[in-house]
């Protein structure tokens, strides 16, 4: 029972999204936003919802990093709109639509893998009065070079899952006498 | 994909030797060698298994620690027919054991 309870919280550590588990390390995240023309007079902002006044002017189709440990809330912004608000409430309380960063953040990737930036791009459906409703095109992986991550990179591991599972069968052919 | 070998096999290695000894530690003399062996090849069957879901599903962390241990524990108890009590233990231990000295050896080497 002691063994059980060891392991239930030695298991949640590994949770925590800011630990990285052991044979685990971070990737660089990236977002591209893009829009067409026929949303009207808008410009879109991410802003931090924890550091105050830091803010990211949103260009179209180009990639801008998705923090760790931060949350970017995307506002499009009239085109007329004079003096951004810096603080977060303030933000708020302009009522101009917003909406979380599109995708799902990747907390991070096995040390064996070959990927070391992804880049999920996303597409501006529409803008409501109160939210903008963006859709996931796609996500793109890159290798530390920056070319692109084609599927392969399980294959190392894969062979050691199949090697072992081959073993396996080997000895429990071969099996002693049923332990007491 | 030499850097990916290399990246990946001392991980491994680690892993198979750390369940080999703890399962040495826990089962009756008279069955080690069975077990060991057992033991090794379902480590490097386990964790080849549980990277290869992290490559391809790299939100799952916790997931995989979970599935991993499961899939030892029935692997025990079927494949190698060990009884329930002996199959919990070494399945707790053993990973408990590699994760514990894992993660020393990677905050070790994260300095």
């Amino acid at each position: 029972m002691k063994g059980l309870l060891i392991a239930a919280v030695a298991s949640l550590a590994v949770g925590i999204p800011d630990m990285l588990p052991p044979g685990e390390r971070r990737v660089r995240e990236e977002i591209a936003l893009d829009w067409s023309d026929q949303l009207g007079k808008v410009r879109f902002v991410a802003v931090s919802s924890v550091r105050p006044g830091r803010r990211h002017e949103v260009a179209r189709g180009q990639a801008f990093e998705r923090p760790r440990l931060d949350l970017l809330r995307i506002y499009a912004v009239p085109v007329d709109a004079k003096g951004l608000p810096s603080e977060t409430v303030d933000w708020m309380a302009t009522g101009w639509p917003s909406t979380d960063l599109p995708g799902t953040a990747v907390a991070s990737v096995a040390d064996a893998s070959p990927v070391h930036r992804v880049r999920t791009e996303a597409v501006v459906e529409a803008v409501d009065a109160t939210t903008i409703r963006c859709r996931v095109v796609r996500s793109v992986q890159f290798d530390r070079d920056g070319n692109e991550v084609i599927a392969g990179g399980a294959l190392v591991p894969a062979t050691a899952a199949l090697l072992g599972a081959v073993l396996l069968f080997v000895f429990a052919r071969r099996r002693s006498p049923e332990p007491a | 994909m030499i850097a990916a070998l290399l990246a990946y096999l001392p991980w491994l290695a680690f892993d198979v030797l750390v369940e080999a000894a703890v399962t040495a530690r826990c089962v009756p003399r008279e069955h080690v060698r069975f077990c060991v062996r057992f033991a090794a090849a379902a480590a490097m069957a386990t964790h080849g298994l549980a990277t290869t879901l992290r490559l391809l599903l790299p939100h799952d962390a916790i997931l995989a620690e979970l599935g991993w241990a499961a899939i030892d524990y029935v692997l025990w108890r079927t494949l190698a027919g060990l009884p329930k009590g002996l199959s919990l233990r070494l399945t707790l231990w053993t990973n408990l054991a590699a994760s514990t000295v894992a993660m020393v050896a990677w905050a070790l080497m994260a300095q």
